[in-house]
């Protein structure tokens, strides 16, 4: 900061323009000789000249005088955003939608009685959904059922040779033998059979039938 | 310059005689637009003045600075008033100025780059784009305060506080890097 009054700022602006009279002239280079202030402030009102003359040649002062359209309404950007936000709505639209149909496994429980039904309809009859399905047997062995049982479960209709489930299963608390099995079984006839570990006189194997129908 | 040369310039330092040799000197750099020209007529100036003194001294100290700034200006005007004269006429003389190559002095184009930044720094800082035009319209086209205030619709205060405000940011932009005089010294160099 100097001490440069506006009467100076004005007359070395008309100095740089060239317009004083002589008298003017000598006064302002006599004070430019002896007042390093004074001609600091021709130094920087030169600069400040050549600088906008330099930016006039480069076709760079006009666009500055006019108002500039902010960044964010330019074209370009609009379009950049328009297509942004329609790029992310669809993929959230495709994550939802993927959300949405993502497969819920409903658990079915077919339960087996100890009172078989006899005659040729099968035990239980299951209708296949086309839902994801997780099959739970439950199988009633009795009012004194042994510890444990071995379980086989296989397919009749094609007769397969060789049982699809072959376990050993405990007997549950509260007095079942629980089968659960991932994935529904395929339509056909299947054969349970139950045989107690060790087997007793009492509780004897036992074997129940399951029709599946439905579409595979 | 011995000490009784600094005494006739009424000088107590060499520090003040340079201060005074830089004010001649961008007399003469403004007035010729050829550094090393300004150097030799700025010497050729101490030693018009010297000479002077030596032969009769001045009564009033004060007296020195117009004395200096004087002797500058004649012999900047005859220089020019020389190579006018001198100067072969071709018919052709615009086309031969303009075949100048201007980055021929790259230091200069960078200095010159410099400036430019500087200013469009300081253009774009300001919000308001009549004040942008004040300055554009005093320092660029040379207007004077009174036309600029008119055209505008702006009082004088405004535009004091606007040019003030400016060359204070412009004065900071620009001393970051250079001294305002280096600037101007390469500029014309």
């Amino acid at each position: 900061m100097t001490d440069i009054s506006p009467k100076d700022h004005d007359l070395i602006s008309r100095y740089l323009a060239k317009r004083l009279t002589d008298a003017e002239e000598l006064m302002v280079e006599t004070r430019i000789v002896k007042d390093p202030d004074f001609r600091s402030e021709v130094e920087l009102t030169e600069a400040l000249r050549d600088g906008m003359r330099e930016l006039e040649s480069r076709g760079e002062i006009s666009p500055l005088l006019t108002r500039q359209t902010e960044w964010w309404s330019r074209p370009r950007f609009v379009v950049v955003a328009s297509l942004a936000s329609i790029a992310l709505g669809l993929i959230s639209f495709l994550f939802y939608q993927q959300k949405d149909s993502a497969p819920t496994v409903v658990t079915e429980t077919l339960r087996f009685e100890r009172t078989r039904s006899g005659g040729l309809q099968s035990d239980v009859v299951w209708q296949r959904t086309g839902a994801p399905t997780r099959l739970e047997m439950r199988f009633d062995v009795g009012p004194e059922p042994t510890d444990i049982y071995r379980v086989t479960l296989r397919r009749t209709t094609e007769g397969a040779a060789r049982p699809a489930v072959d376990l050993a299963i405990p007997t549950s608390a509260d007095g079942e033998v629980v089968l659960p099995l991932d994935g529904a079984l395929a339509p056909g006839d299947y054969e349970i059979r139950l045989e107690p570990q060790p087997a007793t006189e009492l509780d004897s194997a036992v074997t129940y039938t399951l029709t599946v129908s439905g579409e595979r | 310059m011995s000490e009784a040369d600094l005494e006739l310039l009424s000088s107590d330092s060499p520090a003040e005689l340079q201060r005074l040799r830089d004010g001649v000197l961008l007399i003469l750099r403004r007035e010729l637009q050829d550094k090393s020209l300004a150097d030799d007529l700025c010497n050729e100036a101490f030693r018009i003045v010297l000479e002077r003194l030596r032969q009769q001294p001045l009564e009033d100290p004060d007296k020195l600075a117009p004395y200096l700034a004087q002797t500058a200006r004649f012999l900047a005007r005859t220089n020019q008033r020389i190579a006018r004269r001198r100067r072969t006429f071709t018919g052709q003389q615009q086309a031969i100025e303009e075949f100048g190559d201007p980055e021929a002095d790259p230091s200069a184009a960078t200095q010159m780059d410099a400036r430019a930044k500087a200013v469009r720094k300081l253009l774009k800082e300001m919000p308001n784009i009549r004040d942008r035009e004040i300055l554009v319209r005093v320092y660029l086209h040379d207007e004077d305060k009174e036309q600029v205030c008119r055209e505008l619709g702006i009082d004088e205060s405004h535009f004091r506080r606007v040019v003030f405000r400016a060359r204070e940011r412009f004065r900071a932009l620009i001393e970051k890097r250079y001294r305002v005089s280096d600037l101007y010294g390469l500029a014309v160099a």
